[in-house]
């Protein structure tokens, strides 16, 4: 595929997210291995909907120096580390979704589910350790709890997905957020003896167990 | 003028897009040099018109809690009430949020409280914070731009849904206190002028 290919797939994935409600504003990051040495990240702080595919950063693996117009996304290097340690991922998607960031907020694994989930991501979705935004020790402790898996929570923040291309990758960060949602329906009615999830079962929940 | 309504209209179509708004109830006002625009009491989110939006004037805002709040807070020209679906059931339970992912420590700080539905209160409790919710309401978010304080409320109602969530599951783990004053101070500074930047363009 050409640097023009991979920089029109940078665009297509924001837009993608956002529309499947995977990402929100501008927040979270997308990026595509051009080689050996280098890969496409998205500039920090851009709105999906309008970013260009000239707009997107070329950054190298190993120094983390860019050229391009923005600076690109502060956690750059966590990108960068997943392709140095895993060669065949081609395609690293970050972002906060509301159900995968349950998981990330509460510390807590997600067991595999379902099939689908077992062979996209392969097993259980470790909690990757707690880290500053931008820190070594997040993107460190990052590739931990990514190992041997195509996606991982990160304590406090969000979650990485990476896949062979960007397609996978966004399927994985598609399934990732549908397992989320359906395991807290599952653990819904299992609290409260419910057979069916509604949000307003959840809610009455909330209010019954936490009010003040 | 029309350029704050437009603004305003903008903003209401996105507090609506992203199911932030209930039908009636909610409120977005925008301070200018002798007084506020804002939305009216009887305008529906659903479809804001022109109309909707009404100048109070300094002289004639009398006790009004929007111009009380202004007055306190002299660094926000924005003020949203809002009631998003979470927001909501968290106001009724009257449980603090706190900061347990990181966007909520970087935008909205530590914690965000539930305060009693009464202008000292709600005064009170926005002294030093540019989000608080209302008990058995909804909440108001504040900010120097439209986006600021949307992007309060965007933040806080996740916030409130994740910890609706992950009461079934175990509970959040809170982001240390150091932590997350420095994400926020960092935030601030970092968006500071791309904020300022913004209400250079919302300006009149």
């Amino acid at each position: 595929m050409t640097e023009t290919q991979l920089r029109e797939i940078l665009v297509e994935s924001g837009i993608d997210l956002l529309k499947s409600n995977l990402v929100q504003g501008t927040w979270g990051n997308t990026s595509v291995r051009l080689d050996e040495k280098s890969m496409l990240v998205t500039p920090s702080g851009l709105d999906y909907l309008s970013l260009k595919p000239e707009d997107m950063a070329k950054v190298d693996i190993n120094t983390l120096e860019w050229e391009g117009k923005y600076k690109p996304t502060s956690e750059k290097g966590i990108h960068a580390g997943v392709y140095s340690a895993r060669k065949e991922v081609g395609a690293v998607i970050h972002s906060h979704p509301t159900y995968c960031s349950v998981f990330a907020s509460a510390h807590i694994p997600l067991p595999v589910i379902n099939d689908k989930m077992k062979n996209l991501i392969g097993g259980e979705v470790r909690v990757s350790g707690y880290g500053l935004p931008g820190s070594s020790k997040l993107c460190k402790n990052t590739l931990i709890g990514l190992d041997g898996r195509n996606a991982t929570f990160m304590a406090n923040h969000g979650v990485l997905c990476v896949g062979k291309d960007m397609k996978e990758a966004f399927e994985i960060m598609a399934t990732m957020e549908e397992c989320c949602k359906l395991y807290i329906e599952q653990m819904t009615c299992k609290i409260t003896g419910e057979k069916e999830f509604t949000q307003e079962i959840l809610d009455n929940f909330f209010i019954k167990n936490f009010s003040k | 003028m029309s350029k704050i309504i437009d603004s305003i209209k903008e903003y209401v179509s996105l507090l609506k897009e992203e199911g932030l708004c209930a039908e009636t109830g909610d409120m977005v006002a925008v301070k200018c040099t002798d007084g506020y625009y804002r939305t009216s009491s009887t305008a529906s989110f659903k479809e804001i018109l022109d109309k909707d939006i009404i100048k109070v004037t300094n002289e004639n805002s009398g006790d009004d809690i929007v111009a009380n709040i202004f007055n306190a807070r002299g660094d926000i020209n924005i003020i949203m009430i809002t009631h998003p679906q979470s927001i909501c059931t968290v106001a009724k339970s009257g449980a603090t949020i706190y900061a347990v992912l990181d966007d909520m420590a970087q935008i909205v700080g530590r914690n965000a409280k539930v305060v009693p539905n009464v202008q000292s209160s709600i005064i009170s409790g926005l002294k030093r914070r540019n989000s608080t919710l209302i008990k058995d309401e909804g909440c108001i978010t504040l900010g120097r731009t439209l986006n600021e304080a949307f992007t309060n409320c965007m933040v806080l109602e996740k916030a409130a849904k994740v910890f609706i969530c992950t009461s079934v599951i175990g509970k959040g783990k809170k982001i240390g206190f150091i932590d997350a004053k420095l994400m926020h101070f960092v935030y601030k500074i970092k968006y500071s002028k791309k904020n300022q930047e913004q209400l250079a363009q919302e300006e009149m």
